[in-house]
C-alpha cells in the first residue's frame, strides 16, 4: 500500500533522511522506532506531503505521490496525526473535526458530515461532551483523541501517527494505544513513529529502527525487541554490551 | 454644548467609524492569514468609491454600479496576490510590506491617471433628505453605511463559523502547520484573503462615497485610519476592527467637535501612536506568540558586506566626487537642479539604508524629520537670528531625540509597527505645521530664509549650493559607511541574519535599532535644512506622504544595503518626472502625476519580485558596477 | 560570599547552579523542581527523552525563557533579568541545535561577533572611530584568529559562514562562543546532523577546550553515544523531573533511565 524507496530529505544543509526504503502492506501495523532526532517526524511529514523530499520516490496504492499536495494525498486515503498534535487551539472541538474533512468537502459543510461526526464521537465519547469547547482547553489525553479523531474525519485507509504518546501519562498512553488497536480492527493500516519502543512493539507487526536518518534495523516486532541495535540506537553505541 | 449637537457628533462619528471598520476588517483579515500588513487596504476603499462614481457618471444605475465596483476591487486584491505576492515567495516580510506600498501607489497612480484627482459626486442610494431623530439629523446614506456594516458583520460571522472556507481561513491563522496537515493550501488562502480584503474595502468605499466625495487623495488617510481601527481592536481578532473603527470614528468626531477641528488629525493620529506604544495588541486582542515571527528566509542580500573601509573605498569616493564635479560643470542648468534635489533625497536615503537595510525597520515618515530640520533652520535663523550651522545642528539633535523616544517604545516589539507609527507621526507633524502659525507660519510657511552661510561664505547660486549638497552627501555617505563597516554595522547585520543568536553574543538589538533610527532621523533633518536654505521657504507641502513614497522608491531602487546606491536611486526618482514630461508632455498635469505614481508602484513591485528571485542581484551587480563604480567589493573579488 | 566584579577570578567554586527550577506552560509543568550544578572545566551532559524538559532548562539558562520558580546562578551571581544579553554578559554563551551562524557575515566576522560583549562601544564611537572602537576591533580580531587557528578554521576565514559544511559550522559556533571568553558554554544538541567522523572531531575539540581554558560545558543532547563519550557527569530528566545523575556508566545501567528511554514495558 505504501512504498518508499531511496528517500532523501533534509532542512537546508542539514540532511535528515538518508536513503530510506520502507514499505507498509494493507492491514499492517508498522512501527518506526528511534531516538529523538533520528528523522521519524521528517519521514512522516514527507509522506504526508507537508515536507518536500530532495529525491527518492513515495508510492501510495501503487501511484507515485511525490508531486501531489497534502490535500490530494488525504483524498487518496492518507491520514496524519502530526507530532505535537497541531490542533487549532482557538477553535472548537467540532470545528477542528470539520476541518479534518477539509480535503474532501466543498465550500459548504455537507449535511452528510453529521454521520462522520457521529462515528468519531462513538469512538471517543468524551469528545462529544466537549464538542463546543475550545480545543486549547482540552487535557493532554483529550487533545490527543481529538488529533486522532480529526485525522479519521478524512476517512483514511492508512494512518500516520507521529509520537501519539508524547507528553501523556502511562495510563493515557495505554488508552490511546487501545483506541488505535480498535481502528486497526476496523481495517485501517497504521504507520506509527514513537520513542516508546517497548509499548509500541507489543502492538506492532513489524518495525523499522531509525538512527540519524538511516534504517539500522528492521524486522518482526518480536525479533526487534531483543535486537541489540535497537538498544544501541537509543542508549548509544558502546553501552549495549 | 447641548445634547443635540453632541448627538450630531456621535452620528457622524459612528458613520465615519463604520467606514474605518470596513478597511480595518480587511487589514486584520489579510494580516491574520498571511502576516502581511497590506498598505493598499485604504486604497481598495478609495477604488470602490471612485469606481462607483465613474460607473454612475457613465450612466450605469447605482444598483449595478456598486456591485460591479466592489467586484472589481475584489479582483484587484486577488490579482495583486496572484501576480505579485505569490511571485515573491522568498521575499521577507519587510519586502512584502514595501511591496504593498507599491500596490497602494499603483492604485492611486492608476486612478489619478485614469480619472484625475478631482472629487466625484455620487448620488445617495435612497435620496438625500435627512431624517430627524430628536433634533439630530441623520442622512439616509449614513444608515445605509451602518446597516451594510451590520450585514457584513453578520455574514462574516456566518462565513467564519459555518462555511468550510471560513473555518479554513481561521485554521490557517490559528496553526499554519496544522492547517497544512489537513490539506489547507496556504497560497490559495492568501489569495482568498486578498480578495476578501478588496471586497470589504470596496464595499465600504462604495457605500460611504455618497456621504462625502470620491477622491483619490482619501486612500492614504483611509488606510491609516483603517489600520488604526484594526490596531485598536486588535489585529489578531476577527471582529475587533469593528469596535476599533467605531471607537476611532467617535474619538475623531468628538475631538473635532469639542476640542478643535484644526487639530483633529493630530489628535486622532496621536491616538494611533498611543495605542501602538501602550497596547500594541489592541484593546480586544491578545499578544500573539510566534505568529508575528518572520520565518521567511532572508534574501535581501546574499553576498557578503565588507565591514571595513578599504583603500578601494577611498578610490571610489574620489571617483564619485570627480563624476559629480564633472557633472556640475557640464550639466545643463535644469539637470543641475535635478542633481541637487537628488543629492538631498540621497541624504535621506542614506539614513534609510541603515534603518531599513541594516536594522530591518520600515519608516514611512522620514518627512517628519525633514520637517524638523526645515523648521529648525527656518525658525531659528529667521526669528531667533541663529547662524545656519547652529540651526542645522539643533535640528539634527532634535530629530535624533525624537527618533530615540519613538524607537524606545516601538522597537520593544518585533514586527513592523514603525511603519505605521512613523506615518502617523508624519500626519501629526503635518497638522502641527499647518496650524501652529506663530512658529511655522501655517500653510504658507516661513518665506525669506537666507541662503546657507558657512564661515562667512554664502552659497547662493545653483552651482554653489550644489557644491554644499555634494559635500553634505559625501559626509553622510562616509558617516554611513563608517557605521556599517564597524562592529556596530556587523552587529546590525548579525541581528538581521538571526536576532536570537546575535543577542546571545551580547548584541543589544533594541538599542542598535534605535541607533540606526536616530542616524536616519539626523540625516533626514540635515536634508530638510539644506532643502529650505536652497528654496528660501519652509512649508509643509514638500514633506508630505508623497515625499516618503519617493524615499521608499529610491531606497528600493538603490538597494537596501547599498549606501553607494542611494544617490542612484534618488537620481531615478528625481529624474522620472522629467522623463515623463519628455515622453508624455506636461508632467504637472494630473495624468502625468498619476503616471509617475503608477510607474513608481510598478517599479517597487517588480524590483521586489526580482530581488526575491535573486535576479535583481545579477542585474544590479552589472548596472551598479558601471554607474556607481560597484558597491560590493568582496563579491566582485571572490 | 562577596561579589567580586573581576570576571577572570571565579567567586564561586561552581560555575553554574540551577536551584529548584520549575517552568509552567499553561497546564503543563515542563520542568519540575530541578536542581544541579556544574563545576569549572567540567563537562556535564543534560539528557532525557523527547519532552523531558531539557531544552526548557537550556532556554532558561540562556535567557530565552523566564522560569516560573527557582533561580539560576552563574559564578555565584543570580541571573536576572532573563535575557540572552544578560546571560552572555554573565559569561554563559550558547550554541544552537540548528546551527545559527550569521549568513551575511564571513566566518571570521561571525567569530568576531562572539567577542562583541568584550566591551561597550556605541554607534557614535563607531562612526567617529574613537580609540575604543579600534581597541575592541583589534581584540575581536585577535580572539577570532586565535580560535580559528586553534580549531582549524583559519583556511575558511573569508568564506560565507553558512556556505561551509555543517560539521565546520558546528565548530565555528563553538569558536564564536569561545571568543567571548565564557565561563560556561551551553551546547544544544551539538551532534545533530553530523556524521561519525565529524562527531568524533567535535568531541575531541570540546574535550580539549574544557581542559585548556577552564571553561565548563553543558551538553544537551539525546544522542547518548556522543554524550556518553564526552561528559564526565550526566544529569537525566524525564517528565520534567530529575531522575538520575552521576557518572555515565552508572547512569546507563540505572533501570529508571532505561525505562525512560525505551518506554514502559
Amino acid at each position: 500500500m505504501l512504498e518508499i524507496s531511496a528517500l532523501h530529505a533534509g532542512y537546508g544543509k542539514v540532511a535528515v533522511l538518508d536513503a530510506i526504503d520502507l514499505e507498509v502492506n494493507e492491514g499492517e501495523f508498522v512501527a518506526i522506532l528511534g531516538p529523538n532526532g533520528a528523522g521519524k517526524s521528517t519521514l512522516l511529514k514527507t509522506i504526508a506531503g507537508v515536507h518536500s523530499p530532495e529525491r527518492g520516490t513515495i508510492s501510495l496504492f501503487g501511484r507515485r505521490i511525490g508531486r501531489l499536495g497534502p490535500a490530494e494525498r488525504i483524498r487518496m486515503g492518507l491520514g496524519t496525526i502530526p507530532e505535537a498534535r497541531q490542533l487549532f487551539s482557538d477553535m472548537s472541538v467540532r470545528e477542528n473535526l470539520v476541518l479534518g474533512a477539509y480535503a474532501r468537502i466543498g465550500i459548504r459543510i455537507p449535511d452528510a458530515l453529521a454521520a462522520d461526526l457521529d462515528e468519531v464521537f462513538a469512538l471517543f465519547p468524551r469528545l462529544r461532551e466537549r464538542e463546543k469547547q475550545i480545543a486549547g482547553s482540552l487535557s493532554g489525553g483529550e487533545a490527543q483523541m481529538l488529533a486522532i479523531a480529526r485525522a479519521l474525519m478524512g476517512r483514511p485507509r492508512l494512518l500516520l501517527c507521529d509520537e501519539p504518546s508524547l507528553g501523556l501519562a502511562p495510563m493515557l498512553v495505554r488508552e490511546m494505544l487501545g483506541a488505535l488497536e480498535k481502528l486497526r480492527e476496523q481495517g485501517i493500516t497504521i504507520l506509527m513513529a514513537d520513542q516508546n519502543a517497548l509499548a509500541v512493539l507489543q502492538m506492532a507487526d513489524r518495525g523499522y529502527v531509525l538512527d540519524t536518518g538511516r534504517i539500522v534495523a528492521q524486522g518482526e516486532s518480536k525479533s526487534l525487541l531483543n535486537d541489540k541495535r535497537l538498544r544501541a540506537a537509543y542508549l548509544g553505541a558502546g553501552l549495549s554490551q | 454644548m447641548d445634547l443635540v449637537s453632541l448627538g450630531q457628533i456621535v452620528v457622524s462619528g459612528l458613520a465615519n467609524g463604520a467606514l474605518y471598520a470596513f478597511v480595518g476588517l480587511g487589514f486584520s483579515l489579510i494580516s491574520r492569514s498571511t502576516g502581511i500588513i497590506n498598505f493598499a487596504q485604504g486604497d481598495f476603499a478609495m477604488l470602490g468609491a471612485v469606481l462607483t462614481g465613474f460607473l454612475v457618471a457613465g450612466g450605469l444605475p447605482l444598483i449595478l454600479a456598486v456591485p460591479l465596483a466592489v467586484l472589481v476591487c475584489g479582483l484587484v486584491g486577488g490579482g495583486l496576490h496572484v501576480l505579485a505576492v505569490q511571485r515573491a515567495e522568498r521575499a521577507n516580510m519587510a519586502q512584502l510590506i514595501i511591496m504593498t506600498i507599491g500596490f497602494a501607489i499603483l492604485i492611486q497612480g492608476a486612478v489619478t491617471w485614469g480619472w484625475g484627482s478631482d472629487p466625484i459626486a455620487i448620488p445617495a442610494f435612497t435620496g438625500s433628505a435627512p431624517l430627524d431623530l430628536f433634533g439630530v439629523t441623520i442622512l439616509p446614506q449614513q444608515l445605509w453605511l451602518v446597516g451594510t456594516l451590520a450585514l457584513v458583520t453578520a455574514s462574516m460571522w456566518f462565513f467564519f463559523h459555518r462555511t468550510v472556507l471560513g473555518l479554513a481561513l481561521r485554521a490557517g491563522a490559528s496553526n499554519p502547520l496544522g492547517a497544512s496537515f489537513v490539506g489547507i493550501d496556504h497560497k490559495r488562502l492568501g489569495a482568498y484573503s486578498f480578495v476578501a480584503g478588496g471586497l470589504l474595502g470596496g464595499l465600504g468605499g462604495a457605500v460611504w462615497a455618497p456621504i462625502a466625495f470620491a477622491q483619490v487623495d482619501i486612500g492614504i488617510a483611509l488606510g491609516l485610519k483603517g489600520f488604526t481601527a484594526a490596531a485598536l481592536g486588535g489585529f489578531g481578532t476577527t471582529f475587533g476592527p469593528i469596535a476599533g473603527g467605531l471607537i476611532f470614528g467617535l474619538v475623531e468626531s468628538l475631538a473635532a467637535g469639542l476640542i478643535s477641528s484644526a487639530y483633529t488629525d493630530a489628535i486622532s493620529y496621536g491616538l494611533l501612536l498611543a495605542v501602538l506604544i501602550v497596547r500594541p495588541q489592541g484593546l480586544l486582542g491578545k499578544i500573539q506568540r510566534g505568529a508575528a515571527d518572520d520565518n521567511r528566509e532572508e534574501v535581501l542580500s546574499a553576498g557578503l558586506m565588507p565591514t571595513r573601509l578599504s583603500g578601494h573605498d577611498f578610490v571610489r569616493f574620489g571617483a564619485a566626487v570627480g563624476v559629480l564635479l564633472l557633472l556640475s560643470v557640464i550639466l545643463a542648468a535644469s539637470w543641475k537642479t535635478a542633481a541637487l534635489f537628488a543629492g538631498i533625497t540621497a541624504i535621506v536615503v542614506i539614513g534609510m539604508v541603515l534603518l531599513t537595510g541594516f536594522a530591518g525597520q520600515i519608516s514611512l515618515g522620514q518627512g517628519t524629520f525633514m520637517m524638523v530640520g526645515a523648521y529648525a533652520s527656518g525658525y531659528l535663523t529667521l526669528k531667533q537670528g541663529w547662524p545656519p550651522i547652529a540651526a542645522i545642528a539643533f535640528g539634527m539633535v532634535f530629530a535624533g531625540l525624537l527618533a530615540l523616544v519613538i524607537g524606545r517604545f516601538i522597537f520593544r516589539l518585533r514586527g513592523y509597527y514603525l511603519a505605521m507609527a512613523s506615518l502617523s507621526l508624519l500626519m501629526i507633524f503635518q497638522t502641527l505645521a499647518r496650524e501652529m502659525h506663530s512658529i511655522t507660519g501655517g500653510p504658507n510657511g516661513l518665506p525669506g530664509i537666507a541662503p546657507l552661510q558657512i564661515l562667512g561664505i554664502q552659497f547662493f547660486t545653483d552651482d554653489e549650493v550644489f557644491l554644499v549638497i555634494l559635500v553634505a552627501t559625501l559626509l553622510c555617505l562616509i558617516a554611513g559607511l563608517s557605521i556599517t563597516r564597524s562592529r556596530v554595522g556587523r552587529a546590525l547585520l548579525a541581528i538581521r541574519s538571526d536576532e536570537l543568536a546575535a543577542r546571545a553574543c551580547g548584541a543589544n538589538a533594541v538599542w542598535l535599532k534605535i541607533g540606526a533610527f536616530v542616524f536616519a532621523a539626523a540625516c533626514a533633518s540635515l536634508a530638510g535644512s539644506l532643502y529650505v536654505h536652497y528654496l528660501g521657504i519652509a512649508n509643509p507641502l514638500p514633506f508630505s506622504f508623497k515625499s516618503s513614497i519617493e524615499h521608499i522608491v529610491a531606497l528600493t531602487l538603490g538597494g537596501f544595503l547599498a549606501l553607494y546606491g542611494s544617490y542612484f536611486g534618488a537620481a531615478i526618482v528625481v529624474a522620472l518626472p522629467s522623463v515623463i514630461t519628455t515622453v508624455f508632455g506636461d508632467a504637472d498635469t494630473q495624468a502625468g502625476a498619476g503616471l509617475k505614481f503608477l510607474l513608481f508602484g510598478l517599479l517597487l513591485i517588480v524590483v521586489i519580485i526580482a530581488q526575491s528571485n535573486g535576479n535583481a542581484r545579477r542585474v544590479s551587480e552589472r548596472v551598479r558596477g558601471w554607474i556607481c563604480n560597484g558597491f560590493r567589493l568582496k563579491t566582485a573579488e571572490t | 560570599m562577596t561579589s567580586v566584579h573581576d570576571s577572570e577570578r571565579p567567586v564561586s567554586d561552581l560555575v553554574l547552579q540551577v536551584e529548584n527550577l520549575s517552568v509552567q506552560f499553561g497546564g503543563l509543568r515542563a520542568v519540575d523542581g530541578v536542581s544541579f550544578s556544574v563545576a569549572p572545566a567540567e563537562i556535564v551532559g543534560l539528557i532525557g527523552p523527547n519532552g523531558a524538559g531539557k531544552t526548557t532548562i537550556f532556554n532558561c539558562i540562556s535567557g530565552v525563557i523566564v522560569p516560573t520558580e527557582g533561580r539560576i546562578l552563574i559564578q555565584g551571581e543570580t541571573v536576572t533579568p532573563f535575557t540572552p544579553e544578560r546571560a552572555c554578559a554573565m559569561g554563559a554563551l550558547r550554541t544552537f541545535q540548528n546551527v545559527r551562524l550569521f549568513g551575511e557575515l564571513s566566518l571570521r566576522e561571525n567569530i568576531m561577533m562572539g567577542a562583541y560583549s568584550a566591551g561597550r562601544c556605541g554607534m557614535l564611537s563607531a562612526m567617529l572611530r574613537l580609540p575604543i572602537h579600534g581597541r575592541l576591533e583589534r581584540l575581536a580580531a585577535e580572539r577570532a584568529d586565535y580560535w580559528m587557528n586553534l580549531l582549524g578554521l583559519a583556511d575558511y576565514a573569508d568564506a560565507g559562514a553558512t556556505s561551509l559544511p555543517l560539521g565546520l559550522q558546528r565548530v565555528a559556533e563553538v569558536a564564536r562562543a569561545m571568543a567571548a571568553n565564557p565561563q560556561i558554554v551551553l551546547l544544544d544538541e551539538p551532534g545533530a546532523g553530523l556524521n561519525k567522523v565529524e562527531k568524533e572531531n567535535l568531541s575531541d575539540i570540546l574535550r580539549s577546550i574544557a581542559v585548556e581554558t577552564n571553561c565548563a560545558l553543558l551538553v544537551v543532547d539525546h544522542d547518548m553515544g556522543l554524550v556518553m563519550g564526552l561528559a564526565e557527569r550526566l544529569v537525566v530528566l524525564d517528565f520534567g523531573k530529575l531522575i538520575a545523575q552521576g557518572r555515565p556508566e552508572a547512569v546507563a545501567r540505572n533501570p529508571d533511565v532505561i525505562e525512560a528511554y525505551l518506554g514502559v514495558a
